[in-house]
């Protein structure tokens, strides 16, 4: 993710109606959000109606956002979770990344075949993570998904920082072994 | 991302993963922006209603409860009617509550309403949108924007023997709930569980 674009923290206006709130705070973390969540989900669909759901409830309890307590990407990132966490109680089992799903992944190579090779390649990272545990899926999806770094994932997860590094080593590990 | 230090043999991975960027499509937020200015609700948000709602009857009961220790005799059963306020988060102060207290300051009984004939107090001529008491008794027209409670009863959901369970499910039409309980039939009347 480009860092130039990286929002910034953003108070909700008091004065500022939801359809405002909801599209400022979208075009500010709405990419971040999505690749969270698109990290841990196999299909674009579904991490386009949880990100929906995010942002409809963010806007619905904007009033209990606190910028000096949270970034607003932290406080969006913890929404999320919570929404992806009541997904997944209720989804189906999780099944093989095919490759016309990734039709939502930026691809800047210049030919088709390299681009063919890019899918391919992180169609095999998301079906490693998908084998995964819960916990080290999140650590990773915080982490390349919702772009957060160490200090961000501690606070979102209210774990020390040490703690979400081991979790993070030993996660990239695991992902190494099951990509081989 | 801040640069922690990733081991060196995990840094390779490390860099593709951060390469990794997916692309929600373009219309994703335009289409945000139109279901948050209809109000739309989210499925897992708890409503202004239910918070407002549960802390205004916490603080009624203490208060009651206080008021009767202090003053140190019982008062008679009372209600209160709070109107208006934006009880449903839809940008109109035209919401009330009712609620109930026994002498002992208990809330029994508690009645949202929409404030239809600008009384700004509970009539008959005002919208029941929830009521949590002895008995059940809800609009349950459709209207014209959509709103509809529904209750469907009796069947026997708790495999107690009886068929007196039975569900009640508010919403908008056609396929929108924003709020669904367990009821019990219980002769005449309807409770919620």
């Amino acid at each position: 993710m480009n860092p130039t674009t990286r929002p910034t923290t953003q108070s909700p206006a008091s004065e500022t109606g939801p359809e405002q709130l909801c599209a400022g705070w979208y075009a500010a973390h709405g990419e971040a959000v999505y690749n969270y969540l698109r990290f841990q989900l196999l299909a674009p669909d579904e991490a386009e109606d949880l990100t929906a759901e995010t942002f409809l409830r963010a806007v619905r309890a904007a009033h209990r956002f606190d910028p000096t307590r949270a970034s607003a990407q932290t406080w969006l990132l913890t929404i999320a979770r919570n929404v992806l966490i009541d997904h997944v109680r209720s989804a189906r089992a999780r099944r093989h990344v095919g490759l016309d799903e990734l039709r939502d992944l930026a691809v800047d190579a210049p030919s088709p075949e390299e681009r063919m090779l890019r899918r391919e390649e992180v169609a095999s990272v998301l079906d490693a993570m998908a084998g995964m545990s819960a916990e080290d899926r999140e650590v990773l999806s915080l982490r390349f998904g919702g772009d957060l770094d160490i200090p961000e994932i501690a606070e979102l997860l209210s774990v020390r920082a040490g703690t979400v590094r081991t979790r993070l080593w030993r996660a990239l590990e695991r992902l190494r072994e099951r990509m081989k | 991302m801040s640069p922690d230090r990733v081991p060196p043999d995990l840094d390779a991975l490390d860099r593709r993963l951060r390469a990794v960027e997916f692309e929600p499509r373009a219309s994703l937020g335009a289409e945000l922006e139109g279901r948050a200015r209809r109000g739309e609700r989210a499925l897992g948000a708890v409503s202004p209603l239910q918070s407002f709602a549960v802390r205004s009857a916490l603080a009624l009961v203490g208060i009651a409860a206080t008021a009767a220790l202090v003053v140190g005799v019982t008062p008679p059963p009372h209600h209160v009617d709070m109107c208006c306020q934006d009880l449903v988060g839809n940008q109109d102060a035209n919401d009330g509550m009712v609620l109930n207290l026994d002498p002992r300051g208990r809330v029994t009984s508690m009645l949202l309403y929409e404030d239809l004939d600008g009384s700004k107090s509970r009539t008959t001529e005002d919208r029941v949108l929830f009521v949590r008491g002895s008995d059940i008794a809800l609009d349950t027209a459709a209207h014209e924007d959509g709103h509809r409670t529904h209750v469907q009863c009796c069947e026997d959901l708790d495999g107690e023997g009886q068929a007196d369970d039975g569900v009640l499910v508010m919403g908008h039409l056609p396929d929108q709930i924003h709020f669904a309980a367990l009821i019990r039939n219980e002769g005449p009347h309807q409770v919620l569980r």
